[in-house]
């Protein structure tokens, strides 16, 4: 095969393609938007849960982009917040888990949400959606000077650089001092505003780690009042861990599973974050991934059982088969290599002979499920 | 006649399993009377430790609401501290307001290093200041290493297990509240078959079955009820619906599900429904039904099967946590037994 990677490089450079094809690349947060491939009725059927749910549990198979859908939610969340009167406030538990020297405890659950809120507050005009008094109160404002001048002051002193500890903080802002409930159910009382906390609860997430979560939890709302429409929380988790969160804290989640990417699906993923280019008389000229890419591929490629990585590492090798050759025959457009493959059929290998009482469900509820 | 129509719209209140809705309190009366009968001759001037210990989801918080506004002479039923609170601010024990101090989450829930520090805590302030307090959690009480911390404890001996003649009245009375019935006494609602029953609350498997396990799974089962004026009744049948459409365990190998099916043909061939199964299996017990799947040694077989299957909620862990150096806090000890899900699971 030795031939078949200095063929992929070859190729590769023929459409000024990167080392990474055809692996998919996490997005960042200025291409997440633009890029994010969703299922528009399941991210529907989270919004609509938001509004009537007070728990919310969204389910990602492992492997299958959990980050980049809480970060996707979150961001969209962020967008609306001003013209729905939330405050949406991200709390990822992967900073706190692999090692991490912070330990999550009911204060420090507790002073992120507040001074999330406070930023927030502060970061937006409020003022023209808000009841003036009260909202000065919150932000400890005194007419003094400009609000917008005020605002941009407080947040560069405060917030942008972070130095100051809750406690100081607290001293310039005394609406942080209030009682937990009390904090957030004075949102929902006098601006009519809902706080939504999105978590991100990884695969990975020690057992420690959760567990001091949920425990932190349980202690800062159990013995709390926060009226119904004042707080929403939605979990981004997989199945194993949305079982564990259930098991420790039990509360009347609605529970929604997003379904496992198909095969157009994830050629639409490669299409968004690769394009190739080839020589054109006012530059290089643009071209769509399938001019030289056979859908076929991924078609075949795909399985309900693989990760999304395991599915972008078949697409690699099967291109490699193919371009196992001599450099003289390097196609333009690739397709399926001309020998079958011979992939490792889980069904084929030898299990012990039983009746089969259980079998595993695949999660995907998409329409156009095109499983093997 | 209880129709599917009354269930389907009720379902969630019936076979509640958390504090989500105010359900209605039954039965314990043995337990309530030996709380009383513990409680009722204090000597004021001596420190008094009452555990209750017994495993997560058997409805020890429920009942502590029951009886502690009694035994603390109080209005309304005083809020418990958590031993996360005493671990973070000790202050709290001095500023806590009632004449009984209630603790609760004493269990797996909650790290080692905070639940010793935190009874430690504890131990040590009721016995200098000669208080009162209830101290709830799971069989982790139970360790020695926690256990000798309290100079002047007293458990509680008796705390009625989940059999089926306390889910009936359980269900019986749910259904009576929630469905506006006339209170028929002695007369149970035949809301689920016998042998769903006899699945459900395995008599030989009293130790592992939990008001929240069972109650979760019925109220999966009931999610297939449909809108209809046909009697309602959860069968079996029913409840392997739910297997075959919802039942979705988080297991993502091709052992794990060859492991699985082993387990299952070996539960229906020698303990069905749970029969015979008083002390559960031990790991090694489970190991020895995998010996056709080839795991390379027993430490990969706990992690790539127990430890998941326990996660997953198949198999239900009834042994006394405790913790080593070399292996950290262990949650989840044998002896093992089946989920209610793999009971049913078993009977197809």
């Amino acid at each position: 095969m030795k031939n078949a990677e200095k063929n992929f490089t070859f190729w590769r450079s023929l459409f000024d393609l990167p080392d990474s094809f055809p692996e998919l690349i996490r997005l960042d947060s200025k291409t997440l938007k633009g890029l994010m491939v969703i299922n528009q009725n399941v991210k529907d059927e989270i919004m609509s849960s938001l509004t009537s749910n007070k728990f919310t549990f969204v389910t990602v198979q492992k492997g299958y982009g959990l980050s980049t859908l809480f970060e996707y939610m979150y961001t969209i969340a962020e967008e609306e917040s001003f013209t729905r009167i939330t405050i949406p406030i991200k709390f990822d538990l992967s900073e706190y888990s692999n090692g991490s020297t912070h330990r999550i405890s009911v204060q420090l659950i507790e002073e992120q949400i507040k001074m999330h809120i406070l930023n927030s507050l502060l970061s937006e005009n409020w003022e023209v959606q808000l009841r003036d008094t009260y909202y000065f109160d919150c932000i400890n404002y005194r007419e003094k000077e400009d609000i917008k001048i005020y605002r941009t002051k407080m947040q560069r002193m405060f917030f942008d650089h972070k130095g100051h500890s809750f406690a100081e903080i607290a001293e310039k802002f005394p609406y942080l001092l209030k009682p937990f409930d009390s904090f957030i159910n004075y949102l929902l009382n006098n601006f009519r505003m809902q706080i939504i906390i999105y978590y991100h609860v990884p695969e990975s997430i020690e057992e420690e780690t959760l567990l001091d979560f949920v425990s932190s939890l349980k202690c800062l709302y159990d013995r709390s009042d926060i009226e119904y429409a004042a707080l929403r929380e939605i979990y981004f988790c997989t199945p194993m861990t949305r079982i564990d969160l259930n098991r420790e804290y039990k509360r009347a989640f609605n529970v929604i599973h997003y379904p496992i990417y198909n095969s157009a699906q994830v050629f639409t993923m490669l299409q968004s974050r690769y394009t190739p280019t080839i020589p054109g008389k006012s530059g290089r000229q643009k071209q769509g991934l399938n001019s030289i890419l056979d859908e076929k591929i991924i078609k075949t490629a795909w399985k309900n059982s693989y990760s999304l990585k395991e599915i972008t590492d078949k697409i690699r090798e099967l291109i490699l088969q193919r371009l196992n050759c001599q450099e003289q025959d390097i196609p333009y457009k690739l397709d399926l290599p001309v020998e079958k493959t011979t992939e490792i059929n889980d069904k084929q290998t030898e299990k012990p002979k039983m009746k089969r009482r259980f079998q595993r469900k695949s999660r995907n509820i998409s329409l156009n499920n095109d499983s093997k | 006649m209880i129709t599917n129509t009354h269930i389907a719209r009720t379902k969630e209140q019936i076979f509640a399993s958390s504090s989500t809705y105010t359900t209605p309190f039954y039965n314990r009366d043995i337990s309530k009377e030996e709380v009383r009968s513990k409680f009722s001759d204090l000597d004021a001037h001596q420190p008094f430790q009452f555990i209750i210990s017994y495993p997560l989801g058997t409805g020890k918080s429920f009942f502590i609401e029951q009886i502690s506004s009694e035994i603390a002479g109080s209005q309304e039923p005083p809020k418990p501290l958590f031993i996360k609170n005493i671990y973070e601010d000790p202050a709290c024990l001095d500023t806590y307001p009632e004449k009984i101090i209630f603790v609760d989450e004493c269990d797996i829930k909650t790290p080692w290093e905070i639940l010793k520090k935190g009874l430690e805590t504890l131990a040590d302030y009721t016995t200098k200041n000669c208080r009162k307090t209830v101290i709830v959690g799971d069989y982790t009480l139970r360790n020695p290493e926690l256990e000798k911390l309290f100079q002047y404890r007293n458990f509680l001996n008796t705390f009625e297990p989940v059999d089926s003649r306390f889910l009936k009245g359980v269900i019986t009375q749910r259904s009576e509240e929630y469905l506006g019935l006339q209170k028929n006494e002695g007369k149970e609602i035949s809301l689920i078959s016998k042998s769903l029953y006899e699945i459900l609350t395995p008599t030989d498997m009293v130790k592992a079955v939990t008001f929240r396990s069972v109650l979760a799974v019925l109220e999966s089962i009931a999610n297939l009820i449909p809108f209809n004026d046909n009697k309602c009744i959860l069968d079996i049948e029913l409840a392997n619906e739910w297997l075959e459409k919802d039942f979705d365990p988080p297991i993502t190998t091709q052992k794990q599900e060859d492991y699985l099916n082993l387990l299952l043909e070996y539960i229906a061939e020698e303990y069905p429904r749970g029969k015979g199964l008083r002390n559960g299996f031990t790991a090694n017990e489970l190991f020895a039904i995998s010996r056709s799947l080839n795991f390379s040694d027993f430490a990969k077989f706990k992690e790539e099967i127990i430890s998941p299957f326990v996660r997953a909620e198949l198999l239900v862990a009834s042994g006394i946590p405790s913790y080593s150096k070399a292996e950290g806090f262990i949650r989840h000890p044998e002896p093992y037994y089946p989920s209610t899900a793999v009971l049913l699971l078993a009977e197809q």
